[in-house]
């Protein structure tokens, strides 16, 4: 690799899984299943031996224990994943300093500038690979490519334990034959509008003239040509100091009606709410953010007696502090909404235990239910794929992409 | 109105009125106290008043001699401030005129700047105050010990219930003060002398801490009265007008049904030395923090003995070895946030302590005597 960036992504395999085989011996080799076992428990992670018979994350273990009977349904232990996770981590971080996490298994790794101290990035990523094994146990798949969607597609080539190095001149011959689905952001909806358009291996869409993309699918259609062509700009960004987890939308129009308001504040919180549980994270603090037509902003904000991850928990303080905006009160009283956003902030790490509630145990059981199935169905199927009734948002994955759609 | 008073009698007065003097306020008369000398006979009286239209307070003090009876409006801050600067003096001066205020020591002459006196909100007395409601006479040291054991588990974040302060329910004879912050809950009983009407409040949290303070000799009784939307205490109040008179805004909302939260029969019941357990609990916090909040106990019936464990990732880790007592039922390991527990103890005044438990994710129940009962969600230790 010479000129340019080397980027890695790491990626554990079955990381729950093999957390769980690992400490139980008598797991090794049998397809395992993490995950709720209730009846309308989800799983979060597969063994590569139940990935054989079918069985997948955002399955319901029903539905995973019908295509495998014999499985071992195992119960989450997030405070041991994290251990292994920071241990993983600390490893990441002494080949770099530009470490990005992804969630708890997964992670960029920008090794550009530490050639001179560890030699070149396939090296390195060897070297990652074998302090990962011998210092937990546990394997890893590493991509190797001079940006982050490269790298994350070529982490994906191999797995489980693999290695793969996408050289920059090899990009157009690695890239050409696949699917279109493994660009990122092609769900399945986009693979069947561009299918349509007889665009079905990456080497299609950059076979075709970005003006046709553009003139198709708009900004998407932009995004679409430079990821076939293998082009991503984007930086390794070390958000694990992350101090807040925030979204906003500006409107083309001000919004003149609270509701319409509110739903995009829920569709937000559930954003919110979502990346939180992914980075594994509990807030304190719940802020919105309202900017008006005259750029005037002001900001509300309340905190948890409790550190919480559940959406609804979020939408309630949410909801709360723009209804007291927008119902009078200080400053307030509504008018026309120029910009919404919500966000998250005082963010801990959920220790060796959570607090239970008296009055909210059964709640707060059927907030978490709710919260693991709809991360499931969005891992799986895109954001929007499923959102709660009241949110409101464009449809299709545009929405992923244009700035501020 | 001039009046000479006893400066350390003055001094605790002010001290008192200005725990309900408005801090920050659209009127500035509500950062004022309002003094009132009055002269019946020979005995003089200087009453103090003051409120920050939550909670009002009134304080009557009779080591005074008045010389011109009247009323005052005083900035309470500045007042407190040169009452108690001035402590060589025994005695003070007070006299006032219109919105200007004079404090005389023997070398010192302040002049204070108030408001007339006429513009400071009507604050009723007890009867005014208490008419149409429903009643009670409690003992002050018995209801200081009402608050005293419930309070602490008061919310002190917003919720979406009613539990910022305490619930006060009065059933006949029957007293009870139930408080919980949605993770614990304390609740408090006693029994009155008289049957009277049933009454349920919410009584804000400040009030009550105002009005331990106002409690002195614990035999002087009290007159609890509630309406839809206040309550009011008054100190002695057969003694004409009463020595000390608090009314507060109640909270409005609802309270949790803490009824149901009270576990009923326990499979595990350990008997405890209070004073082994709480300092056992208070060592195995040393090793927990904001995060890793959560002490382990390990009960084993066996042997009869409690292994506390904590432990903070990249600190380190704790443990520590309690002999039970007594201990029914089987094993058990469940987790409590231990400041939940150092808080219960400190407040149970038998030496030993009944703890019942039911399951790692079910409440513990402690209890001590038939009066008092405290409910503690576990943590989840995963």
């Amino acid at each position: 690799m010479n000129a340019g960036r080397a980027i890695l992504h790491v990626d554990m395999d079955a990381f729950f899984a093999s957390v769980e085989q690992l400490d139980d011996p008598e797991l090794k080799g049998r397809p395992v299943l993490v995950g709720g076992t209730g009846r309308r428990g989800v799983v979060a992670a597969a063994s590569y031996e139940a990935r054989e018979f079918g069985c997948r994350s955002a399955q319901p273990t029903a539905v995973a224990l019908r295509l495998c009977p014999h499985a071992v349904v195992v119960k989450p232990r997030g405070s041991r994943y994290r251990e292994l996770s920071d241990r993983v981590f600390g490893i990441l971080g002494d080949f770099s300093p530009l470490v990005q996490p992804i969630s708890v298994d997964e992670a960029f790794v920008d090794v550009t500038g530490s050639s001179s101290l560890f030699g070149p990035a396939v090296e390195i990523a060897k070297s990652i690979r074998a302090r990962i094994k011998a210092e937990t146990g546990l394997t890893a798949s590493v991509g190797v490519a001079p940006n982050k969607f490269l790298a994350k597609l070529a982490s994906d080539l191999d797995k489980p334990d693999g290695l793969t190095v996408i050289e920059p001149d090899k990009v157009h011959e690695k890239l050409d034959p696949l699917p279109v689905s493994r660009l990122w952001g092609v769900g399945p909806a986009a693979e069947k509008s561009l299918a349509r358009l007889g665009l079905r291996t990456i080497g299609d869409i950059r076979g075709t003239p970005d003006e046709t993309l553009v003139a198709r699918f708009g900004e998407f259609g932009r995004h679409l040509a430079r990821l076939a062509r293998g082009e991503d700009d984007r930086p390794v960004h070390t958000d694990r100091e992350a101090k807040s987890i925030s979204h906003e939308q500006t409107f083309g129009v001000d919004l003149e009606d609270p509701d319409a308001v509110r739903s995009v504040l829920l569709g937000q919180c559930e954003d919110v709410g979502r990346r939180l549980r992914k980075h594994g994270r509990l807030a304190r603090t719940v802020t919105v953010k309202i900017r008006f037509g005259d750029f005037q902003t002001i900001t509300r904000s309340d905190s948890f007696g409790e550190a919480t991850d559940a959406t609804e928990a979020i939408w309630e303080a949410a909801r709360a502090l723009f209804d007291g905006w927008a119902q009078g009160g200080s400053g307030g009283g509504f008018r026309p909404v120029r910009l919404i956003g919500a966000g998250v902030s005082h963010l801990t790490e959920p220790g060796a235990g959570r607090q239970m509630g008296l009055f909210e145990a059964e709640r707060d059981e059927k907030r978490a239910r709710v919260d693991d199935l709809t991360d499931a169905i969005t891992a799986k199927h895109g954001k929007g794929a499923i959102r709660r009734a009241g949110s409101w948002r464009e449809k299709g994955g545009k929405g992923m992409w244009g700035p501020g759609s | 109105m001039k009046v000479l008073c006893d400066r350390g009698a003055l001094l605790d007065a002010i001290n008192l009125v200005s725990g309900v003097v408005a801090s920050r306020t659209p009127r500035p008369q509500l950062t004022c106290v309002k003094l009132t000398a009055q002269k019946d006979g020979q005995a003089g009286r200087l009453t103090l008043e003051a409120t920050d239209a939550e909670i009002s307070m009134t304080l009557r003090s009779e080591r005074v001699d008045v010389e011109e009876p009247g009323a005052a409006l005083v900035p309470a801050d500045k007042l407190q401030q040169i009452v108690r600067a001035e402590e060589n003096e025994p005695t003070l001066t007070i006299e006032s005129e219109d919105d200007l205020t004079h404090i005389r020591g023997a070398d010192a002459h302040f002049q204070l700047r108030g408001f007339p006196a006429s513009e400071f909100p009507e604050v009723p007395g007890f009867d005014t105050l208490a008419k149409g409601m429903s009643t009670f006479t409690i003992r002050a040291g018995s209801l200081v010990e009402l608050v005293r054991r419930t309070l602490f588990a008061a919310a002190r974040e917003n919720s979406r219930y009613a539990i910022n302060g305490v619930l006060v329910k009065r059933d006949g004879k029957k007293l009870e003060f139930v408080a919980t912050d949605g993770r614990r809950l304390a609740l408090c009983r006693d029994s009155l002398a008289e049957d009277g009407a049933a009454v349920t409040c919410i009584v804000p949290s400040k009030a009550l801490v105002t009005l331990s303070k106002l409690v002195d000799d614990p035999d002087e009784a009290v007159a609890v009265g509630v309406t839809d939307n206040r309550i009011v205490f008054g100190f002695s109040p057969e003694d004409g007008g009463g020595r000390a008179l608090l009314a507060s805004n109640l909270v409005e909302g609802s309270f949790p049904p803490y009824e149901d939260v009270i576990p009923k029969g326990h499979d595990i019941k350990v008997g405890f030395d209070r004073d082994v357990l709480a300092s056992a609990v208070r060592r195995a916090a040393l090793l927990t923090n904001e995060e890793s909040r959560g002490v382990r106990l390990m009960f084993s019936s066996g042997d009869k003995k409690l292994e506390l464990s904590s432990r903070v990732p990249e600190m380190g880790e704790a443990r520590i070895d309690v002999d039970l007592m007594s201990m029914d039922g089987g094993d058990l390991e469940i987790g409590f946030n231990p400041g939940f527990i150092t808080d219960a103890l400190r407040v149970i005044d038998d030496p030993q302590v009944l703890l019942e438990l039911k399951a790692p994710n079910k409440p513990g129940l402690l209890r001590s005597g038939n009066d008092f009962v405290y409910v503690v969600m576990p943590v989840n230790l995963q």
